[in-house]
């Protein structure tokens, strides 16, 4: 092990073994990654690498590091992140990128080929959204007590949410998005109540709303906090206590056009 | 103790079962870890409703719940190799308080504001309890796998 170490700290230069770790760190945090384990990432794949010394510092929305090699050359980069959704598959695959790293140390063109690979891969085809977020929320709207007329609503409007949820990515800004799901959602509940007689529009509402609310970010922007990333999990409460709020406005929305046909 | 095990509870686990399911696609959860995500979502809000039944607050409910739900991704992560947050994080959602957030934008909307306030709190507290959980769970975890990882750095 330490024979191969030493072979690779002369190997590589500083730019480019920083530049890979940031690859890697990036699309951890672009899929939904915590920011303490893209810090970690980085460093470990750096001192895999053979780096002395490395400081990584991460927010949501940008990885910040630098590196220093036994040979004496240096290397800080930055990368800004724009974006960033909740991909699992993609995030696993980053993982085992960043395991296989730390193993074996492979070499950065096979790295960087994997890396191109692992943004690529879908674990679904797009337009599983649609039946996805179609079951999650007829299923919501049961779960809350609804009937079988409530969750035949949910389920269209979830599909609908779906389709928006599509239409919108990577376009649109995450808030504006939220904001018109909701007024989506708000605005079919009612009709629906009022096309069904008997059909609650509360309760439609709500199961379509879980797919919307910010439940689980608020979770772990709160973890974040406690474990001591303050700036990290203060900009990720922020983002989930926006969401909240867009919500809030979306769903108000509706129901100023609808006449507060609640 | 006949009262415990309504159909609503059953219907209820169902579809909790159901939409974590339906979360996990949309999360990109892999094929393969599916089954377990939802295992996550019947254990959490199995666990919220029997804490609930037996008197506890929403906040102790929703800790226990999401706790549990953490200890159970952290395993999972460490049987199947895959992140913790790939259970976790559908896991975790029959628990979020959507019912209560929209009771208070309803009654927001009505001008009912001490009906709206309540919601809120009880939002609020779930919400809270749900981050106590996991965090408490999470920091026991990386203690525990830190030493692993330094014992076999060591060897």
């Amino acid at each position: 092990m330490e024979a191969t170490e030493v072979k690779l700290c002369n190997a590589y230069c500083a730019e480019t073994v920083l530049c890979l770790a940031l690859d890697v760190g990036e699309g951890m945090l672009k899929n939904g990654g915590e920011v303490s384990r893209v810090e970690r990432t980085v460093e470990r794949i750096c001192r895999a690498y053979g780096a002395v010394h490395v400081e990584v510092f991460s927010i949501i929305s940008m990885i910040n590091a630098s590196v220093h090699m036994p040979d004496g050359t240096h290397s800080a980069q930055m990368r800004r992140i724009r974006s960033t959704g909740t991909d699992m598959y993609r995030l696993e695959l980053f993982n085992k990128i960043s395991r296989d790293i730390c193993a074996e140390a492979p070499s950065p063109a096979e790295v960087d080929s994997r890396i191109r690979e692992a943004k690529r891969k879908n674990a679904y085809p797009k337009f599983a959204a649609i039946p996805a977020s179609a079951v999650a929320a007829a299923a919501f709207a049961v779960f809350f007590g609804g009937g079988v007329a409530e969750a035949l609503a949910a389920l269209l409007i979830g599909a609908l949410l779906g389709v928006i949820d599509l239409l919108a990515a990577d376009r649109v800004n995450e808030l504006a998005k939220t904001v018109v799901a909701a007024f989506v959602a708000g605005l079919f509940s009612s009709v629906a109540a009022l096309l069904v007689s008997g059909a609650d529009s509360g309760i439609i509402m709500i199961g379509t709303i879980m797919l919307l609310v910010p439940g689980v970010a608020f979770g772990t922007a709160l973890r974040d906090l406690l474990c001591g990333d303050l700036i990290a999990g203060g900009l990720k409460t922020m983002q989930a206590c926006l969401a909240a709020l867009m919500i809030a406005f979306g769903y108000l929305l509706s129901m100023a056009v609808m006449g507060g046909a609640v | 103790m006949s009262d415990f095990f309504t159909l609503e509870f059953f219907v209820q686990v169902l579809t909790a079962c159901l939409g974590t399911l339906g979360f996990a696609v949309l999360f990109k959860v892999q094929v393969r870890h599916l089954p377990f995500a939802s295992a996550c979502g019947i254990l959490t809000y199995g666990l919220y409703y029997t804490v609930a039944f037996f008197g506890g607050s929403l906040f102790v409910a929703a800790f226990v719940a999401s706790a549990a739900a953490t200890l159970f991704s952290e395993c999972c992560a460490r049987l199947r190799r895959a992140p913790a947050l790939v259970f976790l994080v559908p896991g975790a959602i029959p628990i979020v308080p959507g019912g209560d957030l929209y009771y208070t934008m309803r009654y927001l909307l009505s001008g009912d504001f001490s009906s709206c306030a309540d919601y809120l709190v009880r939002a609020l507290l779930i919400g809270i309890g749900i981050a106590g959980g996991i965090v408490t769970v999470s920091v026991v975890a990386s203690l525990f796998s830190g030493k692993r990882k330094a014992a076999k750095q060591e060897k």
